[in-house]
């Protein structure tokens, strides 16, 4: 790699190793975050040429994490996990509260509660609510128009208002029109 | 009462990656980072000043709240379900009487759109029937989802789950329940369907797919196209751009993962390959 690049990386490297770290971390063990987060930045390295510019880099670093994250993930065993989810965290059955309380907080619920979303609807929330991202950068990572990102997190919260009989307290976004590229 | 808006930003596991992290972790971090890119002379990450951590008290109020919570669904459910009318210990529960109709329909629609072929069957009853008006072109069709000849369109199906994850798809669902059925409107946009003037993925392909539930899985499903809207599911012209720039940039993986211009994703290994590749060449395209 030339100096310039070996430059660029590590002025990458310093301005965001943290927050892709804490990236990784949110979404894995924080032992695993650290290897994931590595990864990260060894394509990074390798690809440095390719990683925009400024504020922009951000975005593309996330969207690299979420891929080394998910081929990590995706094994036969989680996709039976994801099946018994639907069965086990609907059941309506309620452990005794004595075991309640030292395991489920209200936090851990919607923890739970966010993965009955789709896979990108749970990443777009996480990536607006938890990451600091805004709805115009999220939207390029997903190659989708800034509408339909809001229509995902505004049907996204409303799932989640559902499931966990939580109150919605203000509207994530108006309706857009189907022709302004809104989703159904 | 806490919104749900205010609950997930709170819920957030590591609220500040400057503070959130120790620094024997950030230094481990850094050794990996070194140690791996080999001669690259990265600076050692030294943790900021650590300002006072943001307060986690809210954790003790939803613990309380949630026991409150928890006391009072019991004493419903002691009140609704006598001792004398619970099965006896050694008989079989009723497997996923508890499950909701409408979160198996979309729960369908994730595993679909993650291209989790297994995931989406197995909410589906083994004798599930499958009604589509004209698929086959000979009119209506109905009978088992599982065997042929309507097997042919749940193969047709799989493929379309794993191609849309390869190309970064979406299917987004509006459900609506009625009992135990569920109607769900569908459109779909991906980069291997079309685009409007600003180059963002057109929604296209509106369908109404019905489901009848019956403890916890799919017995019977109805697909319905939008009268005038179309099948085709993808737009053939994209996936060949796509191919065109994988045979430039990487012919060997080409050569695996395409058939002369047409897409190969018989398995999630080939999908997940597909999907890493169209987010560069999209990227690339887009740049």
């Amino acid at each position: 790699m030339t100096t310039q690049g070996n430059e660029r990386f590590e002025a990458l490297y310093r301005a965001h190793s943290l927050a892709v770290l804490g990236y990784c971390a949110r979404r894995t063990s924080r032992e695993d975050a650290k290897d994931a987060a590595a990864e990260v930045f060894m394509v990074a390295l390798r690809r440095i040429d390719d990683v925009p510019a400024g504020d922009r880099a951000v975005p593309w670093l996330y969207t690299v994490a979420k891929n080394v994250i998910n081929n990590r993930n995706r094994s036969s065993r989680r996709r039976l996990r994801l099946v018994a989810k639907v069965a086990d965290e609907t059941d309506q059955t309620v452990p005794g509260p004595e075991s309640q309380v030292v395991r489920h907080s209200e936090y851990e619920r919607l923890i739970a509660a966010l993965e009955k979303l789709s896979d990108k609807d749970r990443e777009i929330l996480r990536l607006v609510e938890w990451e600091g991202l805004s709805r115009e950068e999220v939207a390029e990572m997903f190659f989708i128009s800034r509408a339909a990102i809001d229509q995902r997190i505004s049907r996204a919260y409303k799932r989640l208002s559902r499931i966990l009989g939580v109150p919605q307290r203000e509207t994530s976004t108006t309706p857009v029109p189907m022709e302004q590229g809104g989703e159904a | 009462m806490t919104s749900i808006e205010t609950l997930m930003r709170d819920s957030n596991p590591i609220l500040d990656p400057t503070t959130d992290f120790s620094v024997e972790e950030i230094q481990a971090f850094d050794l990996l980072v070194r140690t791996r890119s080999g001669s690259m002379d990265v600076q050692e990450l030294t943790k900021p000043v650590e300002p006072e951590k943001r307060q986690r008290s809210l954790w003790l109020v939803a613990a309380a709240a949630f026991v409150v919570v928890i006391v009072v669904i019991g004493a419903a459910m002691l009140l609704a379900s006598p001792a004398e009318n619970l099965p006896p210990a050694t008989e079989p529960v009723a497997e996923s009487t508890a499950v909701a109709p409408i979160d198996v329909a979309e729960a369908w629609f994730a595993l679909y759109e993650a291209g989790d072929v297994a995931g989406y069957q197995a909410l589906m009853s083994a004798d599930a029937t499958f009604s589509c008006a004209d698929c086959a072109g000979d009119g209506m069709s109905e009978g088992p989802y599982f065997d042929y000849p309507l097997r042919a369109l749940a193969d047709e199906e799989a493929a379309d789950s794993r191609t849309l994850y390869a190309g970064h798809g979406s299917l987004a669902a509006t459900c609506a329940a009625d009992g135990n059925v569920v109607t769900c409107d569908t459109e779909r946009a991906s980069l291997f369907g079309w685009f409007d003037e600003e180059r963002e993925p057109r929604t296209h392909m509106r369908v109404t797919r019905v489901f009848s539930v019956e403890n916890g899985v799919v017995t019977k499903y109805t697909f319905a196209e939008a009268p005038g809207d179309g099948g085709t599911w993808f737009d053939y012209g994209q996936i060949a751009t796509y191919g065109t720039w994988l045979s430039q940039n990487y012919p060997e993986d080409h050569a695996e993962l395409f058939f002369g211009t047409t897409i190969i994703v018989n398995d999630a290994e080939q999908a997940e390959r597909h999907h890493t590749f169209v987010a560069e060449w999209a990227a690339a395209v887009r740049s």
